[in-house]
């Protein structure tokens, strides 16, 4: 069995009563350090692990669902602890005394086992004859290891795994990537800064050709559609800032009447949606919508929404451009349940509640799914207008056959209701929720665009959409 | 070591450079007479030291008998030789009670002490003589007194037992049994001297003038020699070499062993007297080192001195040329690694 796995009885961690103090000072130096040592050890291992996790799981965050994501925090923080507690138990385990001091030392430098001696001998031979030369012996020998560092680092090399997570850290946490004025985990949609100083200059054409930007980036993941953003860029910034505005009151009107949000883009609803070019999708105006920023809404129909929407509808309801008003859609709950297809009249009360991403159909003859079709394309009332909380549902009966763009060409719209409050309070809370906004991770990146909206929101209509903007928001038909 | 005076108290105490210097003057006396041999003389003197008592093995005039008897003159210690044949009987050497009539012409018992009342003694080829007488000199050694007829008496301080062993001419002897052979501290090989040793044995030996040698200690030699055996014993021992030690020991032992050498060629192993012997050397080597304290190193010195005959390999190792000396070399190299 080898000496060191042998227990000794007479090791001593207390230096105290050995006459030397010299060497006890010295040694107590080499113990200090060793201990820093450790601790700093045991310090970077933890920081590392938690950076490595923090990192992963901002990674996995774009790509699992909450639940999953849930998981993975827990995860994660059960890993973190699991390795503070080892890293604490290994420092205690490794806590230098006057004794371990001496091996390291005698490890180092050939001492002959003159300090292991001093250090661990038995306390009756301290008072033994020979004892002061043993004393003398390493006061001599002080001068050869007294000085030196022993080759105990200042830095473990674990600072190197600590730098690494540092790093990984802040490739995956910090907003570092302006290519295209955001971070690499940044919710698209949401803006950069330097979008915000723009807009908020009142330069339309830039903010819309931002937005532009927005919609294309990073396209199949929420929305982003690279036709659609190459067409929002060769829209030119006048154009889009008019349509910015337009949207923007748009949603206004929404928000006084439905308590949501209207969000007018070019992005298609899903990964994939605009995968299509435009001009392939045909005469059939829909409005690729994917993850509605009502998405959480939609899981809970507010029915004292819909049923406010029904009752209001002789007023209040919001009035399109043929005059189409709202009628008594009920929302039909269900989350990722598939809309059915819109009523294409409009007369009906439209199919299909609060959808989460649902697909829509691009291309294709028939309206997309989307929660409720607003209007008819004959400017006769509609039944079928309501407060679908949803997303998805083709909104062209509101905008398809009338375009929103002066120069002819088609507008997609993406309407999305931001219902207030939180899921389960919607139905008791009502309308004195719809103040609150939702909490929810997938609302906030649907609000990023609304917030790049009201940077454009103090835009000047240009005097040619003033008729199109009058047509679209007189109440009468 | 410091060469600075340390204050004691008590009893004077030399210190080690002070141990040291006698040592070597030992060496230097016993060299002008025993040419070669340097490393088996060393191993002696640190057995004689440590209070033990030396095995020689050799052939025959290769100057076992040399060796110790100038060892005596440079002590200026007692001396008596005794050759161990097969009719040799213990009285012979522990001594007897004979008649002895005083002036009244009263006769008495008197006891007539032996050769073994002597500080230094030659055991000539041991293996030779019976067990019995065997074993009456061994106890001598381990209890450093005798007893004859019911009376115990002790033996003169300090008492230093050299017995030479014949290894050929086997025919006829009583080879010692393990138990016999722990007895000793050391067992010491001296091999046949090289080219320039032998010439200078010839033209020392063979002149008209013989080298003389002179004591070490010109007064009280026994006295001097006690108080340095005493300080051997006052040296420290780390407990982490103790600790070495006894794995060392342990490791020979093939029932506990974990090595497959020992397992395979060792029928028994080193008793605590090798651990006794170990540390005991380990002193004097310290000592002679400058030091105070043992180090692995000074172990690992006096290993195979100390545990090589007290290793009794078996059959398998005794065709295949292991030796008891490769056993305890082997655990050496493999107890360096343990220390790092």
């Amino acid at each position: 069995m080898p000496p060191s796995a042998v227990e000794t009885p007479a090791a001593i961690d207390a230096f105290a009563g050995r006459e030397a103090p010299e060497t006890e000072l010295s040694l107590a130096r080499v113990a200090r350090r060793l201990n820093r040592l450790s601790a700093q050890r045991a310090l970077y291992r933890c920081l590392s692990v938690a950076l490595f996790a923090a990192a992963a799981l901002a990674a996995c965050a774009g790509f699992v669902s909450s639940g999953e994501f849930r998981i993975a925090l827990g995860a994660a923080a059960l890993v973190v602890v699991l390795v503070l507690v080892l890293s604490l138990r290994a420092l205690r385990r490794r806590w230098a005394d006057a004794l371990t001091a001496a091996r390291w030392v005698e490890s180092r430098i050939p001492l002959e086992q003159r300090l292991l001696t001093l250090v661990s001998a038995p306390s009756a031979n301290v008072g033994t004859r020979i004892w002061p030369e043993l004393v003398a012996d390493n006061r001599t020998q002080l001068g050869r290891w007294s000085g030196q560092r022993l080759g105990i680092a200042t830095v473990p090399a674990n600072v190197v795994v600590l730098l690494l997570a540092v790093i990984t850290a802040w490739l995956f946490l910090v907003p570092w990537y302006d290519a295209d004025g955001r971070g690499p985990l940044e919710i698209p949609g949401r803006p950069a800064p330097e979008q915000d100083a723009s807009g908020a200059d009142g330069g339309a054409g830039p903010a819309a050709a931002a937005a532009g930007q927005q919609a294309g980036y990073q396209p199949g993941t929420q929305g982003g559609d690279k036709n659609d953003a190459a067409q929002r860029q060769t829209m030119g910034a006048k154009g889009a800032g008019a349509v910015g505005a337009l949207q923007n009151e748009l949603a206004k009107n929404f928000e006084r009447t439905l308590g949501g949000n209207a969000v007018l883009d070019g992005s298609s609803g899903k990964m994939g949606d605009g995968a299509e070019p435009q001009q392939k999708r045909g005469n059939v105006d829909e409005s690729g919508l994917g993850k509605s920023n009502a998405e959480e809404g939609g899981k809970t129909p507010d029915e004292q929404l819909a049923r406010r929407e029904q009752d209001d509808g002789t007023g209040q309801a919001v009035g399109h451009e043929n005059g189409g008003e709202g009628g008594a859609a009920k929302p039909r709950p269900g989350v990722g349940e598939r809309g059915n297809p819109a009523e294409a009249k409009g007369q009906k009360q439209a199919k299909g509640g609060p959808q989460t991403g649902g697909r829509p159909m691009p291309g294709g003859d028939k309206p997309a799914d989307g929660p409720l079709a607003i209007g008819n394309e004959d400017g006769r009332k509609s039944q079928a207008g309501g407060a679908g909380a949803g997303a998805n549902k083709a909104t062209t009966e509101l905008l398809a056959k009338k375009p929103l763009t002066l120069d002819g060409g088609r507008q997609t719209a993406r309407f999305s209701l931001t219902l207030g409050g939180s899921p389960g309070k919607a139905g008791s809370d009502g309308p004195k929720s719809m103040e609150a906004q939702p909490t929810s991770r997938i609302a906030d990146a649907a609000g990023g665009p609304q917030e790049a909206d009201r940077a454009v929101r103090h835009e000047e209509i240009p005097a040619e959409y003033e008729a199109v903007v009058k047509r679209i928001f007189k109440r009468e038909p | 070591m410091s060469g600075e005076a340390v204050e004691r108290t008590g009893e004077q105490l030399p210190t080690p450079a002070e141990f040291g210097e006698t040592f070597a003057r030992l060496e230097r006396e016993i060299g002008k007479v025993v040419v070669g041999h340097r490393d088996a003389l060393r191993q002696i003197l640190i057995a004689f030291f440590a209070g033990g008592h030396v095995l020689i093995e050799g052939v025959p005039g290769i100057g076992k008998t040399l060796i110790v008897r100038s060892l005596g003159e440079a002590l200026d210690l007692a001396f008596s030789r005794v050759q161990f044949t097969i009719d040799l009987m213990p009285a012979d050497i522990t001594g007897t009670r004979v008649f002895e009539e005083n002036e009244q012409g009263r006769r008495t018992m008197t006891f007539a002490p032996g050769p073994l009342f002597t500080h230094i003694m030659l055991a000539d080829e041991i293996n030779r003589a019976t067990p019995k007488t065997q074993s009456a000199l061994l106890e001598a050694m381990a209890e450093l007194q005798v007893t004859v007829a019911g009376t115990t008496y002790g033996l003169k301080l300090p008492f230093f037992v050299l017995a030479t062993l014949n290894p050929i001419e086997m025919e006829g002897t009583y080879p010692l049994p393990e138990a016999q052979l722990d007895r000793f501290l050391f067992k010491v090989p001296l091999q046949y001297p090289g080219l320039e040793e032998l010439r200078s044995i010839v033209r020392g030996t063979t002149g008209a003038q013989a080298a003389r040698i002179t004591p070490v200690f010109p007064d009280h030699p026994a006295e001097r020699i006690n108080t340095l055996r005493h300080m051997v014993r006052e040296v420290l021992v780390a407990p982490q070499v103790e600790d070495y030690v006894a794995s060392l020991v342990r490791a020979t032992i093939p029932d506990v062993t974990t090595d497959d050498k020992v397992k395979t060629y060792v029928s028994y192993g080193a008793s605590p007297r090798g651990a006794q012997a170990l540390i005991l050397g380990a002193k004097v080597v310290a000592l002679l080192a400058g030091r105070v304290n043992v180090s692995f190193a000074d172990v690992e010195e006096v290993a195979i001195p100390a545990l090589a005959h007290r290793v009794v390999v078996n059959f398998a190792a005794q065709s295949e040329g292991v030796t008891s000396r490769s056993i305890v070399e082997h655990l050496l190299e493999t107890a360096r690694k343990w220390q790092r």
